[in-house]
């Protein structure tokens, strides 16, 4: 222990003072064998990256040894990345990667990109019936069944765990691209033009596919609403 | 309903444009024209605030799925970094 201490460089006897967050810092930090700043990457992201892997491979397990896989080669390529993107996307391009390595030998191949809307089998947003026809004489495609105002529900009610488990249902039940780019959006706070670029989706498709992912989320919420309300 | 000039948005159409709207990735003449119908369609409105609280809700989920990296697969890591640079 005390020889390590020693082999350390005079900087990561400070790492504490260090700013992680920006890129080229912890890159060479990284470089320098800085192991605070391989435990902040491991902080920062591994908890995302496996929620990202779930939504690709088969099972909680081959997501953790994909993402396991995914740090060993960030350990391993780290001094050839060429900063040509931020480290983030670096990391997630690598774990893409492993993830389709991995679902081809489970025979559960996942295709990023080809997913169009019109084949998700999701629907419109509100069924048509929510509207009235287009034939009608003053107000076509208006509401005949306007939706519930959520705001008179009970505060605790959008609070409740159970709330967030149908949220949690309703996204493990959309198809693989439509989860990874909610979960990217919504839940890991990623920018349009991230998503974009990580998923090799044009910016029309990936809100497309995001709002069809909301819709379904809301649709759950909806309908688990009225149940515990009537 | 709407100012002379600009057509109304159905709500039927709306519904589906409410991320774009939100992402900001309309043309100023349709999110005029949605505007004007916001203003107009208590119904509308709801769903525009559903999609917030839809949004809201969903990136809570972070915080409840707490996920620790398991503590021999961190020591595994860690070695693996730290024999990177030994070697």
């Amino acid at each position: 222990m005390a020889a390590r201490v020693e082999r350390r460089r005079w900087w990561t006897v400070a790492a504490e003072h260090i700013d992680y967050s920006n890129d080229s810092t912890l890159v060479e930090q990284l470089r320098a064998g800085d192991e605070h700043a391989f435990a902040w990457l491991l902080d920062r992201y591994d908890s995302a990256l496996r929620r990202l892997a779930r939504t690709f491979v088969a099972t909680a397990a081959s997501a953790d040894e994909v993402v396991q896989e995914t740090w060993l080669a960030v350990i391993e390529g780290i001094d050839r990345f060429e900063r040509r993107s931020s480290l983030k996307t670096w990391i997630y391009r690598i774990l893409m990667n492993k993830a389709r390595t991995r679902g081809v030998r489970d025979k559960r191949a996942v295709v990023f990109s080809a997913m169009s809307p019109a084949t998700d089998g999701l629907g419109p947003t509100f069924p048509p019936d929510r509207f009235l026809p287009p034939d009608h004489a003053d107000w076509p495609g208006h509401w005949a069944v306007e939706p519930s105002a959520w705001e008179t529900l009970p505060p605790e009610r959008l609070e409740a765990r159970e709330t967030l488990a149908e949220v949690r249902n309703a996204i493990d039940g959309l198809p693989p691209t439509h989860r990874a780019v909610i979960t990217l959006r919504d839940l890991d706070g990623w920018s349009s033009e991230e998503v974009c670029d990580l998923l090799d989706l044009t910016p029309a498709n990936q809100r497309v596919l995001l709002h069809r992912a909301r819709a379904r989320v809301r649709a759950a919420l909806e309908t688990y609403f009225e149940a515990v309300t009537t | 309903m709407t100012e002379p000039g600009l057509p109304d948005v159905p709500c039927q159409e709306f519904v589906e444009l409410v991320t774009e709207y939100l992402d900001g990735a309309l043309t100023n003449d349709i999110v005029a024209r949605i505007d004007a119908h916001l203003g107009e369609c208590p119904g509308c409105r709801r769903v525009l605030a559903q999609w917030g609280e839809v949004i809201r809700v969903t990136g809570r989920l972070t915080e409840t799925e707490v996920d620790h990296l398991d503590p021999d697969t961190r020591s595994e890591l860690m070695t693996a970094f730290r024999r990177r640079q030994s070697s």
